[in-house]
């Protein structure tokens, strides 16, 4: 108690820009205390004009103020927005001043770090189109999980945990209480019918109760796919009359009246439900048997 | 006794954030309203920061630093911050808090706190808006003027 005490008392003699190597502390496990980032050693060099990474027990050593996590939030929108601008004529030289802005962070220099991440993401997002930002928050009511969608625009960024990750548009993100952010599951893709065709008429022969069939609805696979979701309905915006899961991209529907038919099918796996393929339309139409007439003499 | 020293430093008392949003003596200054609340739907309730009951709101009603919402299933509200203009519709089932401050060194303000339930925000001009949302689980920040300083 009494140690602890004196720690305390030691500690808080220096000032809060400040740290003092402790026993058998390395550079490296500074950076990690003070930073939470080992490999920000070459920070601490710059800052205090330090030739090598050996440092003696007791070294008071000097740290950045705020303007290191302003520097660190600029460099990580620039790193998002450049590595979100394919194709655009100005990402080379927006490429360039963000390796400058990530040289001078390493080396301490956090006003001209975040000057030249500012210009990087200027360069690449000046002259587009302003897009609404959207997105949604979800809490559970246990109190700790957050559920992240952006819906449109630019990307949101997460931060739990010390990680901060970028969102971009379309993807969702999960973060457990206590947890960093969980990377973005990309969203299965949407299933693409193959056969019938769109506007098939298919003729089948009807059983004793006047239904037609078989019919069988096929499509691409999709890769990640746990199962399918086949909906069949009677008309375009009506309920489902067949609705049958499948693990195969193929499914042999039950016989059915005579009509009209329209069928979507979903994707579905650990990434949740794919939208709903394009709708496909088949009519089944009773297929005409053969009249033999067998000659005797009763004709 | 550095220890002593540092606890007979600190303030006895509340602290400015304990302080009463709403103030009671008309020499201070009026407070300032961060969002106000509109389109209500179904059972939408409010708790302001000085008080201990929650009470039915009303339409267009100004919420200050620390205030409360809260829906019933199946009710909902709109947010309109007065500073940026961003919009937040608060679903069913939902408690928030608007600009809830915790006090964690380094951390920046937020506009809203969501402790339970969901909420769909818009940003029209992301270039000039932000928005930054805390929950028990992480902070989400929108829009570019938080970055670029």
């Amino acid at each position: 108690m009494r140690t602890a005490l004196f720690l305390l008392a030691w500690l808080s003699a220096f000032p809060p820009d400040t740290t003092v190597v402790g026993p058998q502390e390395s550079l490296r496990e500074v950076a990690e205390r003070v930073f939470g980032d080992a490999s920000a050693t070459a920070e601490l060099r710059a800052l205090n004009g330090l030739a090598s990474d050996a440092v003696a027990p007791g070294t008071r050593l000097k740290l950045p103020g705020q303007e290191r996590a302003l520097a660190l939030k600029a460099l990580e929108t620039a790193r998002t927005l450049v590595a979100q601008a394919k194709g655009e004529a100005t990402l080379p030289e927006a490429e360039a001043r963000l390796g400058e802005a990530e040289v001078y962070f390493r080396t301490a220099r956090y006003a001209q770090a975040s000057e030249a991440a500012n210009a990087a993401g200027t360069l690449v997002s000046t002259g587009r189109a302003p897009h609404p930002s959207a997105f949604s928050v979800h809490v559970e009511p246990d109190a700790g999980t957050t559920t992240v969608s952006v819906t449109r625009g630019p990307p949101v960024r997460v931060e739990a945990e010390g990680v901060t990750r970028p969102v971009a548009s379309g993807e969702t993100v999960l973060v457990e209480k206590g947890q960093p952010p969980v990377a973005p599951t990309p969203p299965l893709a949407v299933p693409q019918p193959e056969q019938p065709k769109q506007g098939a008429v298919l003729k089948r022969r009807a059983d004793a109760k006047k239904q037609l069939g078989p019919v069988k609805l096929t499509w691409a696979a999709v890769p990640g796919v746990e199962r399918y979701e086949v909906e069949v309905a009677r008309d375009l915006e009506g309920a489902a009359v067949v609705t049958q899961t499948t693990t195969t991209p193929e499914v042999t529907m039950p016989a059915l009246a005579a009509g009209r038919y329209w069928w979507t099918v979903r994707a579905v796996g650990g990434a949740g439900r794919s939208e709903p393929s394009a709708v496909r339309r088949f009519e089944l139409v009773p297929e005409r048997l053969p009249i033999n007439v067998k000659k005797g003499p009763w004709q | 006794m550095l220890l002593a020293l540092a606890l007979l430093a600190s303030p006895l008392g509340c602290t400015a954030e304990d302080a009463p949003a709403v103030p009671t003596t008309s020499s201070a200054p009026a407070p300032t309203p961060r969002a106000h609340l509109r389109g209500l739907k179904g059972n939408v309730q409010i708790k302001r920061a000085t008080a201990d009951e929650w009470s039915i709101a009303s339409d267009d009603v100004p919420l200050f630093e620390n205030d409360k919402v809260r829906t019933e299933a199946g009710a909902g509200a709109d947010l309109v911050f007065s500073g940026n203009g961003s919009t937040v519709h608060l679903g069913g089932d939902s408690l928030i808090g608007i600009a809830e401050t915790r006090p964690r060194p380094g951390r920046p303000r937020t506009d809203l706190t969501v402790l339970r339930g969901r909420i769909d925000a818009e940003l029209e001009r992301p270039s000039t808006q932000s928005l930054s949302v805390n929950t028990p689980a992480a902070t989400i920040q929108a829009g570019r003027e938080i970055v670029f300083q």
